[in-house]
């Protein structure tokens, strides 16, 4: 059956009840605590009016330090944040989690949460709940003030924007990537998707601007027993990196159903004049929404196309998909420095899942293993130039590695890692790692770690 | 038709007093009342409703989830492994006669062996010449309407009823903007897209055959067109439902209550379910667009007997077989699936030892239900091909009860039981997309079991009955999915879980005038591997219902009523993490009646959650606050 007649099914036929009452994803541990942060699951959200002087609405605690470092904790129905320190060391376990206020309509954060590329750089953090909730968040830290929160999309908008990651500009000036396609005509331009949408940082609030990236929609083609047939193919900005007035934004190119795939392409934004350019990243790559900026080197994106294969994870569809894009953008515009494809050696893993670059030349990045075939995920150091990997860890099962942190300073790789339900600390070399430790987060509530962002 | 039992033994129901059952009734019809109002009566119950009338609505049992418990109408099983939660609101009221709610292990005549328990609904029947009808009108442009007649003959009996329903459902609800943090953009917002207008049929007929036989034929037929408005958090405005529900069954009844009594019961059924869903922008799930048009027909058939070998044992045997085909479409769709099918097989042997020891009367009934299942999945790979998954499951069941009764107007009851929940085609095959298959998943289990005491009796003016019992249910081998990857999960049996409380329930009148219906339950539902109470399930569950009736005061007024209704939910967790909390809440509400003219004309009025609590059973699903609503019911009887 498709999955759409399914969804529909469960949908309509109490969902929780039905399906997800069945679901959840079984890898919590005891406690069920809220953590330390927060307001403590009561109805009121903070009176108005800052806090010893601190800009802001109360909403968190306060932290003692300012943080280094994030992790994202979720059962993908519930989400946890915890802040930690330059050394890796836990300031909050649970800064923010789904149960600091309240469910109503919403809770305090859905299970589908992540946090931008880049923080803004001026000590907030920020929030992005992404599909069917739609908030960006942003509070000052250390006091834990709310510096605002903002739907990426209109009132009743009957649309979910799906917002993929905000890209800060300036001090009034912030880009969030809305993944979702509108297919309704007749949206209102604030409601449209495919698109960039401009969020004022200072009051969190849309200031009305939006750039269009559905000119770089495409088509696709589903295989049926009579046919190929061609489908629309959606651009779905992802993740973006600014690069002076230009932003790189990723694009994953899936269609409406996720049964096809467009070629594999980032948009070039240039903010001084509006316009927008699809970069083709080579012939047969595709899904290639990680745009991820490049340590020392700040006019250099790295760009990791997923592959696509039907039936899912299929190893030579995926690997004729796949692969690590350098763009560069100089005087001459953006252009694509350097490509590596798995299929330049057949026998390489496909490293391109959940990359983050550690330098022009080095990425760390997983290859995804299977369920059925009891594979599990491995983490690659790999360098895009010679195509040399080196096996940095290997997770319990499949689907398990997720966003790692590198610190540049130290060559500490931070690696969430759900299976083992720990962050996994590892020191680079250059030719492989050594594990150096690991920690797990928030053990009272017991969501597997999904995400380690650097704070910038 | 039930299998009665003597009623020597005090217990909470007429079918079998080793059980735990609850009967509600519905032959009060003055003041509007709905099968999700009627249900809270009931013990270990816990309806999860995602909006006001109209809007889908399940029955979770002792914190089993609504998947896990089947639905009957009378003996037909309705509910569907394959489709989950069963839909009460698909189901009018004007239908029935009774609602059965039976917890843990049924009854053996049911020939059923699902977790939770069976919902059973009594089909309508008439001993009366009578014509009627009645309408009743509510907040947000609710209606109802049916109309019906009864003929009641020396051999054959008959009723009908043809009606229709609707509502606007444009009830205000709090909108956080989904930014629970920032209050400043909180507000007042209506439901949008939660209208619905629905059309209903039900005919039975009931005619003797012989002396000794009865043949029933009903049929039931319901077509709705509703909007599906999604979760407030983020609404959906474009897509609407439109389902044909028809069943029609034919049962042979022969008993005798000679030397060796006996029952024979010959039954078959067609129910055929069509859902059309249209969501041209892909806003329900995927973000694909969708024009559906899936098409399910089941075929049911049961042969039944049971006989009284010895005065002290009966022997009862049930076998059913059932055949269900699916035949989905989706006109947006690249390609069709072509369809799918189950059979399933089941067959229940049960042993009634009853009599008398001294004083003491007892009853125990072991029983051996035996259910083999084959389903097979056909679909389009993505390569074009066609592909046949086959998934067979063999699964052995068991009950055994028993009850003592000390004293005329007290009994011990007990039981002990196996149950299953058997994985849907999705869950086993997955979909070619979002969900992989795991061919390898088994059925969830669980083992039971549950106490009572119940008083049940007359003594002056007071009567009626109390009881109170414990449950314990040990599950295993849960179907849970786990996410692969963010488009992607897959279910695997990866849990195990507890669900233990206490129920507690009463029915009491004093004299004719004042009557009492109240149910309270604590259930402590944990998943084992988090620790965590299972989502949606809250620790307690509270209800009672005063009633009073002034009983004839004169030729013009033939009764007055009314009645005040307190129902109670604890905090739940909406997700299985254990994070997030739903805020619990009270309603409260109150009804007024008056039968008048020989009870010709009915006035009813009745005022829901009068202090505005709304509160929500699915995260997302804001209830609808306070309402009114009014009857007029007219009838001839002759």
């Amino acid at each position: 059956m498709k999955a759409t007649s399914i969804l529909i099914s469960c949908c309509l036929a109490l969902a929780i009840e039905g399906c997800g009452d069945s679901g959840g994803a079984g890898n919590g541990g005891a406690g069920g605590t809220t953590g330390t942060g927060g307001i403590g699951a009561t109805n009121g959200t903070g009176g108005t009016g800052a806090m010893g002087g601190d800009p802001g609405t109360p909403a968190l605690a306060p932290l003692r330090a300012a943080p280094r470092y994030a992790v994202v904790s979720s059962d993908y129905s519930e989400t946890t944040i915890a802040v930690l320190d330059e050394d890796f060391g836990i300031i909050d376990e649970s800064w923010i989690n789904s149960g600091t206020t309240f469910a109503e309509l919403v809770a305090t954060l859905s299970g589908d949460v992540v946090l931008p590329n880049r923080q803004a750089g001026d000590g907030s953090f920020t929030v992005i709940d992404r599909y069917f909730t739609d908030v960006v968040s942003r509070f000052y830290v250390p006091s834990g003030n709310l510096s605002g929160q903002v739907r990426t999309h209109g009132e009743v908008a009957d649309y979910s924007s799906n917002p993929h990651d905000l890209i800060f500009v300036d001090e009034t000036s912030a880009w969030a990537t809305r993944y979702e396609p509108n297919l309704d005509p007749n949206a209102a331009p604030e409601n449209g998707g495919t698109d960039l949408i401009e969020i004022d940082p200072t009051t969190m609030e849309l200031t009305g601007r939006r750039i269009d990236l559905s000119t770089l929609n495409t088509t696709g083609i589903v295989a049926t027993g009579s046919g190929p047939v061609e489908v629309p193919v959606y651009a779905r900005p992802s993740r973006g990196v600014r690069v002076g007035s230009i932003l790189v934004v990723g694009l994953d190119g899936f269609s409406g159903a996720f049964d096809a795939v467009g070629p594999g392409m980032a948009a070039i934004v240039d903010l001084e004049d509006g316009s927008v350019e699809g970069l083709p990243l080579g012939e047969g790559l595709a899904s290639c929404g990680n745009a991820t900026p490049v340590p020392g080197a700040p006019t250099k994106v790295m760009v990791a196309c997923g592959g696509f294969a039907r039936p899912f994870g299929e190893e030579a569809q995926t690997r004729a998909s796949a692969g690590v894009v350098r763009i560069v953008i100089d005087d001459e515009g953006a252009r694509v420095e350097r490509t590596w494809r798995a299929t330049d050696d057949p026998d390489s893993a496909i490293a391109v899942q959940a990359l983050v670059a550690l330098d022009e030349e080095r990425v760390a990045a997983v290859d995804f293993g299977d369920f059925a075939a009891g594979i599990a995920d491995a983490l690659y150091l790999m360098n895009i130039e010679t195509g040399e990997q080196h096996l940095l860890h290997e997770s319990p099962s499949a689907f398990e590695i997720g966003f790692s942190a590198h610190d540049p300073d130290t060559e500490r790789l931070y690696v969430p890692d759900a299976g083992a339900n720990a962050v996994i600390e590892l020191t680079i070399r250059e030719d492989g790692g050594t594990e150096v430790g690991s920690i797990s987060i928030a053990p009272g509530i017991g969501f597997p770690p999904r995400a380690v962002y650097r704070l910038d | 038709m039930t299998a009665e039992v003597e009623r020597e033994i005090p217990a909470s129901n007429s079918l079998d007093p080793t059980a735990s059952g609850t009967e509600i009734s519905i032959t009060d019809r003055m003041v509007q009342q709905s099968l999700s109002e009627l249900l809270r009566q009931s013990a270990g119950t816990r309806i999860v409703q995602q909006g006001p009338a109209g809007s889908p609505f399940c029955l979770r049992l002792r914190g089993a989830p609504c998947d896990q418990s089947t639905v009957l109408l009378g003996d037909v099983p309705i509910s569907n492994p394959d489709t989950g939660a069963f839909d009460l609101s698909l189901i009018p009221p004007e239908a029935l006669d009774e609602l059965q709610v039976w917890r843990g292990g049924t009854p053996a005549w049911l020939n059923q062996g699902a977790i939770g328990g069976v919902l059973r609904l009594i089909p309508r029947q008439y001993e009366t010449n009578e014509v009627g009808a009645r309408v009743s009108a509510g907040s947000f442009a609710s209606w109802r309407t049916n109309a019906y007649g009864a003929y009641a003959g020396d051999k054959v009996r008959f009723f009908g009823t043809a009606g229709a329903a609707g509502a606007r459902n444009d009830f205000p609800y709090q909108d956080v903007g989904n930014t629970p943090l920032d209050p400043t953009d909180d507000g007042e917002l209506r439901r949008e897209n939660a209208d619905f207008v629905e059309g209903l049929g039900y005919a039975s007929l009931n005619a003797d055959t012989s002396d000794k036989s009865t043949l029933d034929v009903t049929f039931l037929g319901l077509g709705r067109d509703r909007g599906e408005p999604g979760p407030a958090s983020s609404p959906v405005l474009s897509a609407d439902e439109r389902t044909t529900r028809l069943i029609g069954s034919m049962s042979w009844l022969q008993q005798d209550d000679g030397e060796f009594p006996y029952r024979l019961q010959v039954l078959a059924s067609y129910d055929y379910w069509q859902n059309r869903f249209s969501d041209p922008f892909g806003r329900v799930g995927t973000n694909a667009p969708k024009l559906t048009d899936d098409r399910n027909h089941s075929v049911f058939g049961r042969v039944a007997a049971a006989v009284d070998v010895q005065p002290w044992l009966e022997l009862t045997t049930i076998a059913s077989a059932r055949y269900y085909l699916r035949a989905p479409f989706d006109e947006l769709a690249p390609e069709q699936d072509p369809d799918s099918d189950r059979l399933t097989f089941s067959g229940t042997v049960e042993t009634n030892f009853h009599g008398k020891l001294g004083n003491v009367l007892f009853e125990l009934r072991p029983s051996v239900l035996l259910t083999w299942t084959r389903s097979m999945l056909r679909e389009i790979d993505n390569s074009g091909a066609e592909l046949a998954n086959e998934s067979k499951q063999f699964l052995p069941t068991y009950r055994v009860g028993a009850a003592i009764a000390p004293l005329s107007w007290l009994s011990f009851r007990g039981s002990v039981s196996s149950g299953f929940r058997l994985p849907t085609v999705l869950e086993l095959f997955g979909n070619q997309g979002v969900v992989q298959s795991n061919p390898s998943l088994v059925p969830e289990r669980s083992l039971s079991y549950d106490a009572a005491i119940t008083a049940r009796g007359r003594t002056g003016i007071l009567h009626g009955y109390a009881s109170v019992g414990f449950f314990l249910s040990n599950l295993t081998d849960q179907i849970r999915f786990r996410r692969t990857s963010q488009f992607t999960i897959i279910f695997e049996n990866i849990d195990s879980g507890r669900a233990r409380g206490i129920e507690a329930e009463v029915r009491a009148g004093l004299t004719e005038h004042f009557l009492l219906f109240g149910e309270l339950t604590w259930t402590q539902a944990r998943d084992n591997t988090t620790g965590t109470q299972l989502p949606g399930q809250p620790e307690l569950v509270a209800f009672a219902r005063p009633e009073a009736h002034s009983g004839e005061l004169s030729d013009v007024v033939s009764d007055l009523l009314a009645f005040v209704e307190v129902y109670y939910i604890g905090n739940f967790f909406p997700n299985p993490g254990g994070l997030a909390v739903i805020p619990g809440w009270t309603t409260v509400s109150v009804g007024l009646g008056a039968l008048l003219f020989q009870s010709h004309l009915g006035l009813g009025f009745r005022a829901d959650d009068l202090f505005d609590v709304r509160g929500e059973d699915l995260l997302g699903y804001p209830l609808p606050g306070r309402r009114f609503s009014g009857r007029v019911s007219v009838r001839h009887e002759w």
